[in-house]
This record gives structure tokens, sequence and C-alpha cells, in this order.
């Protein structure tokens, strides 16, 4: 071991031995490495302000060299991260001195099989670009996220994401069937002998590393579920007297078996700002197999929104926020950063009874001094409830970042909601974690320790 | 929408101060990333649009100036043309007629003389535009350029005058001269005229060529596919293969 006599120079000269010269420790490259898209991080990026750097950032191509970079970190005792599409928004990527392990280059379909409705990928291939492979061959994974055009599969695992189909579909956890990584000490943790639709073999170590944020090793490779492309769909939007009746409507639909593929409920606010329409405001998007089927649901589905109270608005809500529903960029450059504000997005779950309490409490998160808007939408439903959404416009300032955060986390936990249903912990979170799962933590840190000891992976985070 | 922001004095004041975003990139996830040849060959983000907005003298070096960030991007940003000083271009007649065919200097005017002169059509040769496309920069006198060729029927042997220009591509006119191809195969579609794949398809099809792929996701500049190359830019290409139809 050569933790003692730790020499910058040997390790780089060995780390480029070990990726054939594909790695750099150039100032530019390691200060774009240096932050995922989380808000605050940018935010201090853009005012000058000089981020945590790595060491070094690899371009592994296989199994192997991720193995080996594994291993050379362990022998010089040298933190590393994992790092895909690097769209996270939470800091989780963002390690001092570490060395940071970009599996962009591992980015093959290994097998589709059609027969079996599956995919093996390495896990560096970004996700819109499996989706067109699907795609071209008939079939899709049902996955969008807003980060849809720049994630990366390992990544999405390791965030624990959904998308925007996930109330039919389900999270990257319901799409996975099985990984590979490589554990924290260079070992690798394969992939089972064969897939298999569920197996009853004990604790799955693919359920340690679904949300693990690089803690626990280096995702290399993902078995995952695939649909045929549905071809019959059903778009409409709903106009509802209150968020609560929408709400309720969508309880209704979700718990009678009618589950629709999309349902986003935008309270006036956030229906106001992307739409230009004042009402609460219920998206809907039905996707089925059989034209009857999905006649049959619609129908249904029509009575129950019927008796809540809504009413029909039209195709184009559903039209406009399909074309928009990725673009992240054009209110920052148009209005938010040109007025010297800045913005975040805060997710969380409840169930059913909790929701609307949640809702108007975070609400008056707006009160808070240096923030303008808070909106919200309730989008990724499921029998016992859903995931609340709220986008915020506030003063580009670190203080008042902070100031909603603790509000934000405050009011989720004395609620009954989640801290995060699926943007994860990152350095942004860490101090709520124990909140909210408590001595639970304790034990996943243990588990942390025994797969790595001298805590090289992503340290810092929190699992420590 | 109003109601959904808190209004203050303040808030109102700085949106009729507002400061002009030049760089959207820097505030960007990478929504074009996936579309950038030297990002999915290299998975750097430095050599993807992330890091050539933030570092233009690598934007132009290693940026293949593509353009599909741009068709990617919701603001359509040119970040392409943003890596070196402005141009101006040139335009020389080097003979009148009807269509005028239109060569960049430097890529295809060998091409364009020998076509022109086949077809006893016009010819002209725009020059210093490769340089958008090599070093990529703006060309500052482009409405002046546009406004030149206004009314002509001018069709461009390559992507590069077609794509800056706005004029069509000499492929997408090929049915109206009397040209003919044989070629069976797949063909690869220029990245600067991605949008215009079926067109480019069909008419090829209607000068004879069977056409049983297309090749839209590779740029040239990185390597040659083996399929029918429509860029003048590579060694060979359609324009050694099309021939004059006697009529």
């Amino acid at each position: 071991m050569r933790e003692e006599s730790f020499h910058e120079g040997e390790f780089l000269r060995e780390l480029e031995a070990a990726v054939g010269g594909r790695c750099s420790s150039s100032p530019d490259t390691l200060r774009i490495y240096s932050r995922d898209y989380w808000p605050l991080a940018l935010l201090k990026e853009v005012k000058g302000e000089e981020l945590p750097l790595p060491i070094a950032v690899a371009w592994p191509e296989s199994l192997e060299e991720v193995v080996k970079l594994v291993k050379l970190c362990n022998e010089y005792r040298v933190p590393f991260v994992p790092y895909a599409g690097g769209s996270g928004v939470i800091g989780a990527t963002i390690c001092e001195r570490c060395l940071v392990i970009d599996v962009k280059r591992m980015n093959k379909v290994i097998h589709l099989s059609e027969e079996d409705s599956y995919v093996l990928v390495e896990s560096g291939i970004m996700l819109r670009k499996l989706e067109e492979f699907l795609n071209g061959r008939g079939f899709t994974l049902r996955h969008f996220p807003q980060s849809y055009p720049e994630a990366a599969i390992g990544g999405l695992i390791a965030t624990k994401s959904v998308g925007q189909y996930s109330t039919k579909y389900g999270g990257i956890e319901d799409l996975l069937i099985d990984l590979e990584a490589v554990a924290p000490d260079g070992g690798v943790i394969p992939l089972r002998r064969n897939i298999v639709p569920r197996a009853s073999t004990g604790p799955e170590i693919k359920s340690l590393l679904l949300g693990s944020e690089g803690q626990l090793g280096i995702i290399t490779k993902a078995a995952l579920k695939v649909f045929k492309i549905p071809p019959f769909d059903y778009k409409n939007s709903f106009a509802f007297k209150s968020f609560e009746d929408a709400l309720m409507a969508v309880k209704e639909i979700v718990q009678s078996g009618l589950t629709p593929a999309v349902a986003r409920v935008y309270d006036e606010d956030d229906s106001s700002v992307r739409f230009g329409d004042g009402r609460d405001l219920l998206i809907l998007i039905l996707e089925e197999y059989s034209k009857p089927l999905l006649e049959a649901k619609v129908s249904e589905i029509g009575r129950i929104i019927s008796r809540y109270g809504g009413r029909e608005a039209g195709e184009d809500y559903v039209e406009k926020w399909l074309e928009k529903r990725f673009d992240v960029i054009s209110e920052l450059k148009k209005l938010v950063v040109p007025m010297g504000l800045w913005f975040e997005t805060i997710e969380t779950a409840a169930t059913w009874s909790n929701l609307i309490k949640i809702h108007s409490k975070f609400k008056e998160i707006k009160k808070v001094r240096g923030v303008y808007a808070v909106l919200a939408h309730a989008s990724h439903f499921y029998e016992v409830g859903a995931c609340l959404y709220f986008t915020l416009t506030y003063e580009a300032d670190e203080k008042v970042y902070w100031d909603i955060w603790r509000e934000a986390m405050r009011v989720v936990l004395e609620n009954g909601g989640t801290i995060s249903h699926h943007h994860g912990i990152g350095l942004l979170r860490r101090e709520w974690i124990f909140s909210e799962i408590g001595p639970s933590l304790d034990y996943l840190r243990r588990i942390k320790s025994a797969l790595d000891p001298r805590k090289l992976s992503n340290p810092g985070k929190f699992l420590g | 929408m109003i109601r959904a922001i808190k209004l203050t004095p303040s808030l109102l004041l700085r949106f009729f101060r507002r400061k002009e975003v030049r760089v959207p990139c820097i505030y960007c996830p990478g929504i074009c990333i996936a579309s950038c040849p030297t990002f999915l060959e290299s998975g750097n983000m430095m050599l993807s649009p992330l890091g050539y907005s933030r570092h233009p003298e690598i934007g132009r070096r290693e940026c293949l100036k593509c353009w599909r960030c741009v068709s990617e991007c919701p603001l359509n940003y040119e970040l392409p043309e943003t890596f070196s000083d402005g141009i101006e271009v040139g335009l020389e007649l080097v003979r009148e007629g009807t269509p005028m065919l239109l060569s960049v200097e430097g890529l295809d005017e060998g091409y364009a003389s020998r076509l022109a002169e086949e077809l006893e059509a016009g010819f002209c040769i725009a020059k210093g535009l490769l340089r958008r496309y090599d070093d990529g920069c703006r060309i500052e006198n482009l409405s002046e350029i546009r406004r030149r060729l206004k009314g002509i029927k001018v069709l461009s042997l390559s992507p590069e005058a077609s794509h800056s220009l706005g004029i069509p591509f000499l492929l997408e006119a090929a049915h109206e001269l009397p040209l003919k191809l044989e070629y069976e195969g797949s063909v690869h579609i220029p990245c600067l005229l991605s949008d215009r794949s079926e067109s480019i398809v069909h008419n090829l099809e209607l000068i004879g060529a069977k056409i049983n792929g297309v090749i839209k996701d590779s740029c040239l500049k990185q390597s040659i596919p083996d399929a029918l190359i429509l860029c003048p830019r590579a060694p060979k290409n359609i324009y050694d293969l099309l021939e004059i139809r006697t009529l």
C-alpha cells in the first residue's frame, strides 16, 4: 500500500497506463467535471466561485478497465466517483481530489431480447440513444425523466430516477432486472447467471445499488425491462375547481385500475405560468395495446373526472407539455437569469391523506424573503399517494437558497412527506436524511463500511 | 401568470433592466449533447457543446461544426459560429446562366465548374464561406449575400452553402436537371442537411439511384461510412458518380 507516500504524478502515470491514455487532469477538464446540474453548484460557477476539483477524469471502455481504476484508487487511497450523464441535481458527483470515472464510453447495447422484452446495456449508454435504438426495433424503455436528453443509464440507476410515464411503467427500480457493478474494493459484482423475471434468492444487491449515488461502487451493466411501443393512445386535459378535486379524481382513477401513462395535476399558479390558464389542470395520457381497452378506460375515466367536477380543456395543453417537457433552458435564458434570479425544483411524495396539507404549507415558502414564485404539480401517481413537484424562482443568492431548503425540508418532514421522491440526496439533502430514515442510516453506513472500508467510493455523502 | 409571482417594486424594475444572456449553454445541462459527434465518440464533456461554449478555442479546434447541436437546442443557439471572429463572404460570378450553381472556394469549385459546363448552367463562387465550418465563425454579411441571390435560381453543390445561404442543395433539385445516377446502396445524409433527408432520398431515386439505407448519425469529418456520400468534402463523393442524361 502506498497511502503514506502518495505521489500524484505516479498515480496519474499509472492511471494513464490503466486506460490507455484516456484520462485528463487538465484544469479545464477538472472544472467541467467538478459538478453535476445542482443549481447551487451552477450558481457558484457562474458567480466565479471555485468548486472542489477532482484530481483527474478517466474514461474506461470496459469492465476490466473500471476494475483496474478502482484497484488503482485502492492502492493509492485515492477516492473515486462514478460519473454518467452529469444531469443529477443534488451535487452527488462533487468529490474533491477524487478520480472521476466517467462511464460514457461504455455505451453499448449488448443484447436486446425481443422475445423476452429486455435489453442488456453498458451503464454509460445515454438514455436518449438507448430509446432511439429501441424505437428503431419497435420497443421503448418508456423512461422519460426531464433529463432524458442528457442522462445516462448508470446515473439513473444510481439516483433511483423516475420518468414522466412512471405512473404506468414504473420508476427505474421497476425496469431494472439486474445489474453488474464494480465494488469499492475493485471486485466485480456480476450479473446473476440467468436473466429471470423474479427470483427469491435472498436480498438483492441491485436494490443496494439503486439510489446508492456512487457510494457503493460503480454500476457497469444493466438489464432493463422494455415494452413494445403502445399503438393506441389518448391525450386530453381537464380543468378542475380545485387542486384537491383534481388529485382526488386521479386517486380514484389509479385505484380503479385505470392507470394512465401520464397524469399531471398542475395547481393554478403552475398552470398559469406553463399554459396561460389559471385553473387547476390535469394533463392525461393513456397508452394501451388494444383499442377497445383504451376506449373503455377513457369512458370510465371520463365518468370519474365528471364526478369530481372536471371539465375538458382539450389536447393542446398536452401537446404543449410534450413539446416543452425537456426544455429547461428557455425560461432560464429569457427571464430567470436576465433578472438576476435563480431556480430550484424540490420533489416529495406522500400518501393521499397528506398531499393537500403539504401542498398548501409548501406554497407558503413564497413568503420567504427573496422567493418570488412557488409553482406546484403532482405527477407520478401510486395507489397510496403521489409525488408533489415544486418549482421555485428566487433571488440568485446562496442564503436565500438554503432558507428555502430548510423550510422545504421542515414542511415535508413535519407533514408526512419524504425529503426526496426521485432526485436523491447528494450533498444537498445529506443533513436531512437521518430525520427521515432514522437509525436505518446507521445500518446503511455499516453496509458501506463493510463494502468500502477505506471510504473511497464517493466519500463525504450521506453514507459517510 | 402575474398572480403566481410575488411582484415587488425591485423585481418589476429588474424586469425592465434585464441583462442579456449571451451564452445560454453555460446554464444548460446539455439538452443537445446526445447529438454531438465528438462527445459521443469520446464521452468527454469537454468535447461537447458544454465544453466548447466555455472554451471557444477548443471549439474552434475540436468541434466538427456539424450544427446538430443547434437543431437540438430549444433556443436554436448557434454555438458553432461563436468560436472565431466574424468574417465577410465574397461572391464571384464566373458565368451567367440558369440555374446558377454555387460553389464554395476551396471545397467544390472543380465539381461545380465541370457540372456547370456540362449543364450549360451559371456558376459562381462563394469566397471565405468555408471558414464558417472550419473555424466556427459568423458570416457578418450573410443578409447581403442572401439579398444578392434573391430571385435567382441558385443551387448549391455543398451542404455548407445550402445551410448558410438558405438555398436548395443541388441534389434536392436533381430531378429538374438532366442528371442520372447509377447507384444501389445506402446514402449518408450530411449533418447540415439532416432535416432534409426525405427530400434528398426521394430526388436521388428520381434520377435512378436505388437507396436501401439512410445513414444520418455520423459525421464525415470523423469517419467516412461505406455509403453514397453527398459532401464534396469527401475524397470520393456523388459528384464523381453523377452523369449527364442525354435528352
